[in-house]
C-alpha cells in the first residue's frame, strides 16, 4: 500500500509545487504507515532522484516515454495511468498546475478512482481509517470535506501544503519503467513553448505583490503600480477583471483560477475583493486594501484598509516611500 | 466544421457570500434568491466557437447543456449569439451528481447529435470549480484532450493549433481532429454581446430536449456517484480578519500612517 505523487519539474528543478505535494504525501503516508512513491518523467526528473528522496519519497519511479513532452499531458497520460494501475496506490497526488489538473481526472477515470481537485488540506481521521480532503466550492464561499474512497486521486492547491523541514532520505530506491509505444502517431504535438521572461521578481515567489482590479479603469495606471512594486521589491498582478479587460496578460492573473500567491505583503489596489480573487491571496501575511468604496468586500479580508481614490493615493504613497528612502 | 460547446448554468459567482446558504443534502444553494448565469469559462469556450464560425465558413455550432429546465435560458443565450442548434438534456434529479455522471450524460448526448470535429468545455464550472468534467468527457469519447486553451491559433483541414496555458507561460500545441479542448480565459475570448434583434429571434428558435432514457441512461446510476458519495460536510469558512482602517485628513497623511504600520511590521 502506498501514496503516489506525480512530480513535475519546474525548469529542470524540483520546485516548490513538487516539494509541497511530497511533503504532504509524507505526512499522510507516515500516519497510514505507508511508503511514498514518486513518479517522474525520464528527462524531466530522472536525474533528480536524490532531491525527490530528500523531499519525502521512499521510491522514485522514472517513467520513460519516447514521445513524452512534459507540457503535453496527452503525450504520456497512458503510460502514467498504466504505471499507476500496476501499483494501485491508496492515494495519487498531483500539484494543482495546468498539467496536474489535466492528468488527475483522466488517471482517476482510467483506474476507476475517485477524484477531488484543489484540496486545501489532507488529513488522516483520528481513527486512521479515512483520509479527509477539504476543498473550496462556490468560489471559496463554502468549504466541502470529502472522505477519500478506497482509491483516490487528488490535486493540491499550490501553497496549501508545506514542504518537509528536514531532508527525508538522500538515496531513494529508483525504478525505471519503459512505456510500450502504442500503435499510431501521437495525436497532439507541442509546436512552441514560451516561458515568461519576467524582468524582476516572479509573481509566485515575490515577497511583495501589488495588484490592480476593475477599478483601475485602464492599462496605463498599471505603470503606477509597477513603480510602487518596484520600490517595494515586488511584482505586479491583477484580478480576472483586469485580465479580461486586456490590461494585463493572463499570466498575471491572481485568484482561484489564476496564480496563487503568498507574499508577506499584498497590496490590492481598486480590487473589490471577490471570494474568487481572495482565494488566490489567502496565505498572504498582511493584506492592504486600497479602495474608494468603504463598503467594498476587500475590507472584509484586508488587515489594513485605505479608503481613498487610488489615483490620488498611490502617487502620494510612492512619493513618501521615495523620500523615506532618500533619508 | 462542427463544434459542440458544453454550457453549464450556475448560480451567479458574484453573489454575495452572505446570500449563499447551501443545502447539505443537495450541495446546492438552499434559497433560490440569486440569478443564474452561464459558467464564466463556458462563456469563453462559446466565444472561441463563435470566433471559429466567423473565420471558417460552414461552421456549425451545437450548444449543449445538462441541467434543469431553467438551463434553457443558457441555451437561448447561445442561440442569440448565433449558435446553430441547442440541445438540453433534462436533469431529472435535484441530488448532487459527480463529474463522472455528468461526463457520461454529455458523452451520450454528443454521440446522439453526432461526434463533432471539436468539443469545447470551460476548464471548470464556477460553482463547484472541480474542473474534471471536460477531461473525463474526453476519455468517455475516446478523444485526445487539450487543456487550458486560451485561443485557437489556426484551423485547417483536420488539424488545429491552440494556444494553451502552462506553468510559467504558454505554448502552441497542435492537435489532430476530432479533439476536445477545455478553455481558460484571456483578453481575446471574453464573450461578445448579442444583438437585440438576435435576442428576439432566439426566443422563437427551437431548443431540442433529450431525456436520460432517450440516451439509454438510468438516472439512479448517476446518483451512485464516485466522488461526492464521500461528501461529509459543508461549512462556511469564517474570516476572523478585522480590517484596521488607516485614518488621516488627506491622502498624504494616510500614506504616512500606512507606511508607519508597514514599517512596524517590518514589511518595508
Amino acid at each position: 500500500m502506498a501514496v503516489l505523487v506525480f512530480a513535475e519539474l519546474e525548469n529542470g528543478k524540483v520546485g516548490r509545487n513538487a516539494l509541497e505535494v511530497l511533503g504532504g504525501a509524507r505526512s499522510v503516508a507516515d500516519k497510514l504507515k505507508m511508503e511514498v512513491l514518486c513518479c517522474v518523467l525520464d528527462g524531466d526528473g530522472g536525474q533528480r532522484t536524490g532531491e525527490l528522496g530528500q523531499a519525502g519519497a521512499d521510491r522514485v519511479i522514472v517513467v520513460k516515454v519516447a514521445t513524452a513532452n512534459p507540457s503535453d499531458p496527452e503525450s504520456y497520460l497512458a503510460a502514467l495511468a498504466e504505471t499507476c494501475t500496476g501499483i494501485r496506490p491508496v492515494l495519487i497526488m498531483f500539484a494543482g498546475t495546468p498539467v496536474g489538473r489535466q492528468l488527475a481526472p483522466r488517471v482517476a477515470h482510467r483506474l476507476s478512482y475517485g477524484i477531488v481537485t484543489d484540496c486545501l488540506s489532507i488529513r488522516v481521521a483520528d481513527d486512521g481509517r479515512e483520509i479527509l480532503l477539504t476543498r473550496p466550492i462556490y468560489g471559496g464561499k463554502v468549504h466541502a470535506v470529502f472522505a477519500a474512497r478506497e482509491g483516490q486521486v487528488i490535486t493540491v492547491r499550490p501553497r496549501a501544503l508545506r514542504p518537509l523541514e528536514h531532508p527525508y532520505r538522500a538515496d531513494p530506491q529508483v525504478d525505471y519503467v519503459e512505456a510500450t509505444p502504442r500503435g499510431g502517431q501521437p495525436r497532439t504535438r507541442v509546436v512552441e513553448v514560451h516561458k515568461e521572461t519576467e524582468s524582476g521578481v516572479k509573481l509566485e515567489e515575490a515577497k511583495v505583490v501589488v495588484a490592480g482590479g476593475r477599478g483601475i479603469g485602464g492599462p496605463e495606471p498599471f505603470a503606477m503600480l509597477e513603480e510602487l512594486a518596484g520600490l517595494l521589491g515586488g511584482a505586479v498582478g491583477g484580478s480576472r477583471a483586469a485580465v479580461d479587460a486586456g490590461w494585463l496578460p493572463a499570466t498575471r492573473q491572481i485568484g482561484l483560477t489564476g496564480k496563487i500567491v503568498s507574499p508577506d505583503l499584498y497590496v490590492a489596489v481598486a480590487i473589490s475583493g471577490s471570494s474568487q480573487h481572495m482565494a488566490g491571496v489567502a496565505n498572504s501575511r498582511v493584506i492592504v486594501g486600497i479602495n474608494i468604496d468603504p463598503e467594498a468586500p476587500i475590507f472584509h479580508s484586508a488587515h489594513l484598509g485605505v479608503v481613498e481614490d487610488y489615483r490620488e493615493f498611490v502617487p502620494v504613497l510612492i512619493e513618501k516611500i521615495k523620500s523615506a528612502k532618500a533619508c | 466544421m462542427k463544434i459542440v460547446v458544453c454550457l453549464k448554468q450556475i448560480p451567479d459567482p458574484d453573489a454575495l457570500p452572505s446570500d449563499l446558504v447551501i443545502d447539505p443534502e443537495t450541495g446546492k444553494p438552499a434559497a433560490n434568491k440569486y440569478p443564474l448565469t452561464i459558467s464564466p469559462f463556458d462563456e469563453n469556450a462559446l466565444e472561441i466557437a463563435l470566433q471559429l464560425k466567423d473565420k471558417v465558413p460552414g461552421t456549425q455550432i451545437v450548444a449543449l447543456s445538462y441541467g434543469p429546465e431553467s438551463a434553457e435560458q443558457t441555451l437561448r443565450k447561445a442561440l442569440s449569439l448565433l449558435a446553430d442548434e441547442a440541445v438540453l438534456v433534462k436533469k431529472e434529479t435535484s441530488k448532487l451528481e459527480d463529474g463522472y455522471g455528468v461526463a457520461r450524460v454529455l458523452a451520450s448526448a454528443i454521440r446522439k447529435v453526432g461526434l463533432p470535429d471539436l468539443v469545447l468545455c470551460g476548464r471548470q464550472a464556477g460553482d463547484w470549480d472541480a474542473g474534471v468534467v471536460g477531461f473525463l468527457l474526453a476519455d468517455e469519447l475516446g478523444l485526445p484532450c487539450v487543456g487550458f486553451v486560451s485561443q485557437v491559433v489556426s484551423a485547417d483541414g483536420n488539424r488545429m493549433v491552440f494556444k494553451t496555458e502552462i506553468e510559467g507561460g504558454w505554448q502552441f500545441l497542435e492537435a489532430e481532429l476530432p479533439v476536445l479542448a477545455t478553455v481558460t480565459n484571456d483578453e481575446t475570448n471574453v464573450l461578445r454581446m448579442a444583438k437585440i434583434k438576435d435576442i428576439m429571434m432566439a426566443h422563437r428558435r427551437k431548443v431540442s430536449v433529450l431525456t436520460l432514457s432517450e440516451l439509454g441512461i438510468d438516472g439512479g446510476d448517476l446518483e451512485r456517484c464516485r466522488v461526492h458519495g464521500g461528501l461529509k460536510e459543508l461549512f462556511t469558512p469564517v474570516s476572523t480578519t478585522v480590517c484596521e482602517f488607516i485614518a488621516g485628513e488627506s491622502p498624504a497623511e494616510k500614506a504616512l500612517a500606512l507606511l508607519g504600520k508597514l514599517r512596524e511590521a517590518r514589511l518595508v
